[in-house]
């Protein structure tokens, strides 16, 4: 009895008190699905039907042979090209510039970082109407510069990089406040040694600068690369996969089985659960690929 | 020619804050001359206008034969060591050593060379390969050293590169430091607070306080004939003892102790003696002699210091606001002085001690604005 | 200490030289081209462009239905027409939409700091069996992404009967993850030693964290429920695959997403709804910018 008193009052039971609901709610909605989510990648699943029928790697057999998937694969792989190098650039060059004793710096600041509230809805509406084909402002302004007009979200071949401007556009901020704090990070006196040594502006920002953002660089490109193979709402709502399929990523094809076809008679659920299981791979192989490559050539300061 | 030369060389930050404020001084080519002070004096302030750091708000400052305000610091040179190193951490050491080389278009050969010979004279040639995070505080000092020398440049500038180390090592370098210059010879100007280093380091030292130049000379020269308060309380360690004392007729009484045979006007003024100017005498001693009441005693290993009270007042000396005169205003009516001795003597605190004063150490100040009397 | 040589030092009247703006190194002196910083010609025409798609959603829901079909674009409609966001409020269940994310988002912040707070705590501070070996596997969790879980959490929402309902939103985002580990990396970092003398006088583990370690911690929790309020208010794919019939139950994304697709050529509607529905979120940032910021550089930490 008094064994039990004195674990009622100890440091175990204390922890764990403070930690048990939080324990009970993530194992239920966090380490059970990602469980039964491998189960059911197995099986031959309905949604709403109660059908569940084991085909073992059946379901992961069948994406080799299912051409939307591999559409699905090359589009997801085609955005994430774009998408990554543009932010990651871009941000460098805008965090460089707002890093300067400048006047309106406030104001410019927060013109960058206020798209990255606007939820992904907001910014699809935006961009639907800026880039209306017909009555667009985007096709007005580039008509004034003597381009277009363009067909952005309506043409085939122009859908998936006009979807890439319009999510580099709202995750420029996010990037930025990153390389900003990673420029600031970088100790004055080091670039004062480099140009008391000789060195030009170009040449310090190069050799000295630039390999001090290494870490920063490589969390970017990391978190990029998982959130484009993760594109999904943007294509959900302005170009529901089209047009003609060539904006239809992963994330997207995986919703349509369960959540479109799957609804009916189909059981997709466990195929599209295979397909998810899939990406959930190829994201972790990436990362740990890019982690173990960052190392090798990013050098941390003591 | 590398003489640097300030010529009312002033820095004001918005505020407006002076930190440096008409600075007049001349550095001999080839000489190694200390900018000592508090925090905030200037100092570095001074050295980062000659490096090019900082722009010049007022004045000149010139570099061999031209004034180089507007000159950048790439096109100056001059080379520099860091308080905290600024090594690149992602360069080995060799390739620390090389860049300014390297940035200036140096044939690739030279820059071997010259790397391998600074590393011999530092005694870097291990740690070429290594990585600036490798290495211990002093390798690190000597690298960060090595990368300024091996340009060879006209002006050498130091910005309190000792103080990160131990108090052994920092010992160490100062002699290294010394060694150094007297082998390369090259114009030096060496930032630091702490006034030992700036006494056995220099050829010429020059105090700052408040972005005012107060005087510059030989160490011993500063040491022996401050200029003011202010330099006579901040050279020496410990201290000088600053007593209040009043002028009457070529008769100074502090307390009640007097001194004879000083051609000063009547009034208030201060009282200066250095620890060493002050030793424990017999009865029979004929000048004027304070009576310590011991209260301190600490033995260093090569000597005693004393601490104890007299019937004397001790001069403050305060800034009032805006006024820069100063206060000789002592709060208490016994004043604490400081007094060395040899290793064997240990009074005991509370002892009475009987202390003659060597009075050709006594150093006078005007009461008023704290100017030495009777310079020399 | 101090003393001044002689009479005070002549001041020299601030020169203008040396004011921000021109501090820093000594550059060589260039030519001015323009009587400003030529950072300039790229920071303005950036900050256009950012705020570009924005400005123009404010004037598009200004317009009248037949000023927004004018090709070439019209600038500015002359009288704004303001009626266009009442006709939204009106003509369509917004105002459901904003109370049901309303609610939603503050109950799964509320919740977020409690729970996150007591277990960051734990983890960080408390020495019981198992701490290392869970804090392990729920951060593990983190690595798995949403379209893993999706299809089981749906079914297992499903299974509970909560499925189109605001339950659904609401329980399984009770407790996030990424905010334990944002608490447990701060709560580490904070002195121990307040939180030792407070045992040391006999306070419970509870009474510690309660008045000790969240006083000092305001603006990590700060950060985590600015951080929550953006997923939990912008969230989209949940409230969609979870949400199926029960329009009562939409919430603003959800909402807005229909509308559009409603009213699909009638853009001065459709920007009123977007910018009202963006609204909350743009005052929030311009009150607790700092805490963003923070947020935002912290997520980065987890890489």
């Amino acid at each position: 009895m008094d064994r039990f008193r004195r674990f009622l009052v100890s440091d175990h039971a204390a922890g764990w008190a403070f930690i048990l609901p939080s324990v009970i709610l993530i194992a239920v909605f966090g380490i059970i699905p990602i469980l039964w989510g491998l189960i059911l990648s197995f099986q031959k699943a309905g949604l709403i039907s109660p059908e569940r029928e084991w085909v073992g790697l059946g379901n992961y057999a069948k994406i080799a042979s299912d051409p939307k998937a591999r559409q699905a694969a090359v589009n997801t792989i085609y955005y994430t090209l774009l998408f990554v190098p543009m932010s990651i650039l871009a941000s460098l060059f805008i965090a460089h510039a707002l890093n300067r004793k400048i006047a309106f710096v406030r104001f410019y600041r927060l013109a960058v970082f206020i798209p990255v509230v606007t939820s992904t809805i907001a910014t699809g509406i935006m961009f639907l109407w800026l880039f209306d084909k017909n009555y667009g402002l985007a096709n007005w302004l580039l008509g004034k510069i003597g381009l277009g007009p363009f067909g952005f979200f309506e043409d085939p071949d122009q859908a998936m990089v006009a979807l890439v401007l319009m999510t580099v556009w709202g995750w420029l901020g996010f990037d930025t406040i990153i390389y900003l704090a990673a420029l600031q990070g970088v100790p004055q006196e080091l670039t004062e040694a480099a140009a008391i040594d000789g060195s030009s502006r170009w040449s310090t920002f190069w050799r000295v600068t630039w390999p001090m953002l290494g870490p920063a660089t490589l969390l970017l490109v990391v978190w990029s690369t998982i959130s484009a193979l993760q594109l999904f709402d943007e294509v959900f709502f302005v170009t529901h996969g089209g047009p003609l399929g060539r904006t239809s990523v992963v994330v997207f094809y995986v919703y349509r089985l369960a959540f479109e076809q799957g609804l009916g008679s189909l059981s997709l659920a466990g195929y599209a659960a295979a397909i998810a299981y899939v990406l959930f791979l190829v994201i972790l192989v990436l990362t740990l690929a890019q982690f173990w490559l960052g190392r090798r050539v990013v050098h941390y300061s003591s | 020619m590398a003489r640097v030369l300030f010529d009312e060389a002033t820095k004001v930050y918005q505020g407006p804050v002076v930190a440096l404020d008409h600075l007049t001084l001349d550095v001999a080519d080839g000489e190694f001359l200390i900018l000592v002070g508090p925090s905030g004096c200037g100092k570095s302030t001074a050295l980062r206008m000659v490096a090019g750091l900082e722009r010049i708000s007022d004045g000149t400052i010139s570099i061999g034969d031209r004034v180089v305000n507007d000159v950048p610091p790439k096109d100056r040179d001059i080379a520099m060591v860091f308080q905290n190193y600024a090594l690149y951490p992602h360069m080995t050491v060799e390739k620390n050593l090389g860049f300014g080389l390297r940035r200036r278009h140096t044939p690739r050969e030279d820059v071997r060379q010259r790397v391998d010979d600074i590393s011999a004279m530092l005694g870097l040639q291990d740690l070429l390969r290594r990585r600036p995070g490798q290495l211990s505080g002093g390798q690190r000092q000597r690298v960060a050293m090595g990368r300024a020398l091996v340009r060879e440049p006209e002006v050498f500038l130091l910005d309190e590169p000792l103080s990160n180390l131990d108090a052994k090592l920092r010992v160490q370098m100062r002699s290294e430091l010394k060694r150094l210059h007297d082998r390369i010879g090259v114009t030096t100007i060496y930032v630091t607070h702490d006034q030992v280093e700036a006494i056995t380091l220099g050829e010429r030292i020059a105090v700052l306080s408040e972005g005012v130049l107060q005087q510059v000379g030989p160490p011993q020269d500063v040491y022996d004939h401050p200029a003011n308060v202010f330099v006579a309380g901040f050279i020496g360690s410990p201290p000088m003892n600053l007593l209040k004392g009043n002028a009457a007729g070529g008769r100074i009484a502090v307390g009640e102790v007097e001194f004879v045979d000083r051609q000063v006007p009547d009034g208030e003024v201060l009282v200066g003696i250095r620890p060493e100017g002050l030793h424990p005498v017999g009865e029979g001693f004929d000048g004027p002699v304070f009576e310590v009441s011991v209260e301190v005693v600490e033995p260093l290993g090569d000597e005693v210091l004393v601490h104890g009270s007299i019937e004397a007042r001790a001069a403050e000396v305060r800034r009032e606001a805006e006024e820069t005169a100063l206060l000789a205003d002592g709060k208490r009516d016994r004043a604490t002085i400081t007094l060395r001795l040899p290793p064997e003597e240990r009074p005991k605190p509370g002892s009475r001690l009987r202390v003659g004063i060597a009075q050709n150490t006594v150093r006078l100040f005007d009461a008023a604005n704290g100017l030495a009397v009777e310079p020399r | 200490m101090s003393a001044v040589t002689e009479a005070p030092a002549k001041i020299a009247p601030p020169d203008t030289r040396s004011l921000p703006g021109e501090t820093g190194m000594v550059e060589r002196p260039r030519r001015r081209l323009l009587p400003f910083d030529p950072w300039h010609l790229f920071l303005l025409p950036l900050a256009a462009v950012m705020l570009l798609p924005l400005l123009w959603m404010v004037v598009t829901s200004l317009e009248t239905e037949a000023q927004t079909f004018h090709f070439p674009p019209i600038l500015w409609p002359g009288t704004p027409r303001f009626g266009n966001y009442l006709h939204v409020l009106q003509d369509s269940a917004f105002a459901r939409w904003f109370w049901n994310t309303t609610v939603v988002t503050i109950t799964v912040v509320a919740s977020n700091l409690v729970l996150c707070t007591l277990a960051a705590y734990a983890f960080a501070r408390i020495r019981f069996l198992g701490r290392a070996f869970i804090y392990f596997v729920i951060l593990a969790t983190l690595m798995v992404p949403l379209q893993v879980v999706l299809i089981p959490t749906f079914l297992l929402v499903k299974d509970l009967g909560l499925l189109d309902r605001l339950g659904a939103l609401v329980v399984p985002n009770l407790v996030n993850v990424f905010g334990i580990f944002l608490l447990t990396q701060f709560f580490r970092t904070l002195p121990i030693d307040l939180e030792e003398a407070a045992k040391i006088d006999g306070a419970s583990r509870l009474s510690i964290l309660l008045r000790i370690v969240v006083p000092l911690s305001l603006p990590a929790l700060a950060t985590l429920a600015v951080i929550q309020f953006l997923w939990t208010w912008n969230d989209f794919l949940w409230p969609l695959v979870t949400i199926l019939t029960n329009q009562d139950a939409f919430t603003l994304q959800l909402g807005l997403a229909t509308f559009q697709g409603a009213h699909q050529t009638q853009w001065h509607l459709v920007a009123a709804a977007n910018i009202m529905s963006m609204v909350p979120m743009i005052v929030l940032f311009l009150l607790a910018q700092r805490y963003f910021v923070r947020g935002i550089a912290t997520q980065g930490l987890k890489g």
